[in-house]
């Protein structure tokens, strides 16, 4: 099919869609009966409130068929779903083929348009009508044109009409928005209380501070060491090495004399004893033993000095 | 012949065997026997007694005849004369003879002796020293070591005697010769 063909079909489509948008209400109530006799199907294609607008007459000419490729990459994003309010029983004579969509194919686009990010079919509507046919142009994504207006048109079938269940892959209705703004509302709402203001904090002031030196120099010398430098608040000239303390190691500690309890028990009161101890004075060594002779040693020489000593035994 | 100055042992013709006459002797001619150490096990210990001193008087009969007599021998080195005493007393086959002396006591170290009885070889030790020196001796058992080495306490009887009891009480052989030597007893 070429671009004329389409375009020829795409008009005659849109005065069809004319005509009977100008046909008086009851005239198109009266054929609703009609399309409830036809199959389910059809009567998912039914969109009338929405394809007035979105199939405008100049919305088809030559230029603003390059608006259609790039609704259909806004669809393609993350839209939310239409909110329009549809007129159901204004919804059921009119008949919109999916071939629309193949509309967008030979056009001849410029550079911007290949990219897909930028929404040029919005720049390139005319003002007047940018107003009325932007809401529906996004709302009603045209890559599925029938599977959204099926969404649409999700509403109590009418009493004649079989209703087969949803496959499990079908789309689920979505939630109203006021729920979800209340919701939404909710998280709003601060959890936390504010942040401080910038600034220190400043830490409470305790019951009862502990005193302390302060920590400027004294005006005086007090508080300066004999070589210009400071000493740490807190610590007096009398404690520092400099004035002449010296500094005790673990084990120089002078012996404590305490006299035993016992002992003291025992004096008593105002009489002191000591005793009087005499050590004697002995030399550590001294050669006190001494010798005369030898021990005799049997050394004999023959063998019958040996048995003279062992028959002596 | 070795003369009795001869301060070492000489061993040859110490045992002749004329295999003619189906005799075997010693030097001196007295008539020799060969016998199994394992037939002497079978004896009771009087029996190896006799035989024991009977073989050992022998055997210092020998040293005195080479070293001149019971007074060559003793007026002979203690190198000379347990020289000879050791080497007759192997020529009989009863072990390896070395002598100690422990302050005033004779000891000797009896090594690979062929008979495991002591009475048997304190009377062999006893009866050739006695007939060597012309002095009668006893001997005594000390106890024998892990390697076999028996020792035996060589001097009066009384004192051998005594040397029993104390090895039977349990006393090692130093503790003996030390309590020989007047020590505690």
């Amino acid at each position: 099919m070429s671009a004329n063909e389409k375009i020829t079909r795409l008009q005659n489509l849109l005065e069809r869609v004319q005509t009977r948008g100008v046909q008086p209400r009851e005239a198109r109530t009266n054929g609703a009966s009609a399309a409830f006799a036809a199959p389910v199907a059809q009567a998912a294609y039914v969109a009338p409130e929405v394809a007035e607008p979105t199939f405008d007459a100049p919305a088809f000419e030559e230029p603003d068929l390059e608006m259609m490729p790039a609704a259909t990459a806004d669809a393609s994003s993350s839209v939310p779903p239409p909110t329009v309010d549809y007129d159901v029983e204004s919804d059921m004579e009119v008949e919109v083929s999916s071939e629309v969509v193949e509309v967008d194919i030979d056009i001849d686009e410029p550079m911007a348009l290949e990219s897909g990010a930028q929404p040029v079919g919005q720049q390139t509507m005319p003002p007047g009508e940018m107003e009325e046919e932007l809401e529906p142009l996004v709302a009603a994504p045209l890559e599925e044109p029938a599977a959204e207006l099926e969404e649409v048109v999700d509403e109590p079938p009418p009493a004649n009409e079989i209703e087969e269940p949803s496959p499990s892959s079908s789309r689920r209705p979505i939630a109203s928005e006021e729920p979800a703004a209340e919701a939404y509302s909710e998280e709003s709402a601060p959890r936390h209380t504010p942040p401080p203001e910038s600034g220190k904090q400043v830490a409470a002031a305790p019951s009862n501070p502990p005193s302390r030196n302060p920590s400027m120099p004294p005006p005086s010398l007090e508080g300066h060491t004999l070589i210009g430098g400071w000493r740490e608040p807190g610590l007096g000239p009398q404690l520092g090495p400099s004035a002449g303390s010296p500094v005790r190691g673990p084990g120089t500690e002078p012996p404590v004399h305490i006299a035993p309890p016992a002992v003291a028990a025992a004096q008593p009161s105002g009489t002191r004893l000591s005793p009087d101890v005499t050590r004697p004075n002995l030399p550590a060594r001294a050669n006190v033993a001494s010798f005369q002779g030898a021990a005799p040693v049997a050394k004999p020489k023959t063998l019958g000095e040996l048995l003279d000593l062992t028959l002596g035994l | 012949m070795a003369s009795p100055t001869d301060p070492s042992f000489d061993p040859t013709g110490a045992v002749r065997f004329d295999l003619r006459a189906g005799s075997a002797s010693d030097s001196q001619g007295a008539r020799l026997v060969l016998v199994p150490s394992d037939a002497l096990e079978l004896l009771g210990a009087e029996a190896l007694t006799a035989i024991g001193l009977h073989m050992g008087r022998a055997c210092g009969a020998r040293v005195a005849a080479r070293l001149g007599g019971d007074d060559g021998v003793r007026s002979s080195s203690l190198e000379v004369a347990v020289a000879h005493l050791s080497g007759e007393l192997a020529v009989a086959g009863i072990g390896a003879v070395h002598v100690e002396r422990w302050g005033r006591a004779m000891v000797v170290i009896v090594s690979n002796p062929c008979v495991a009885d002591d009475a048997f070889v304190g009377a062999v030790l006893a009866g050739a020293l006695s007939a060597a020196s012309g002095r009668e001796v006893t001997a005594a058992a000390l106890g024998r070591e892990q390697g076999g080495e028996a020792r035996y306490f060589l001097g009066s009887a009384a004192t051998a005697e005594r040397v029993e009891e104390l090895v039977a009480s349990g006393k090692a052989y130093a503790e003996v010769v030390a309590i020989l030597q007047g020590g505690s007893s």
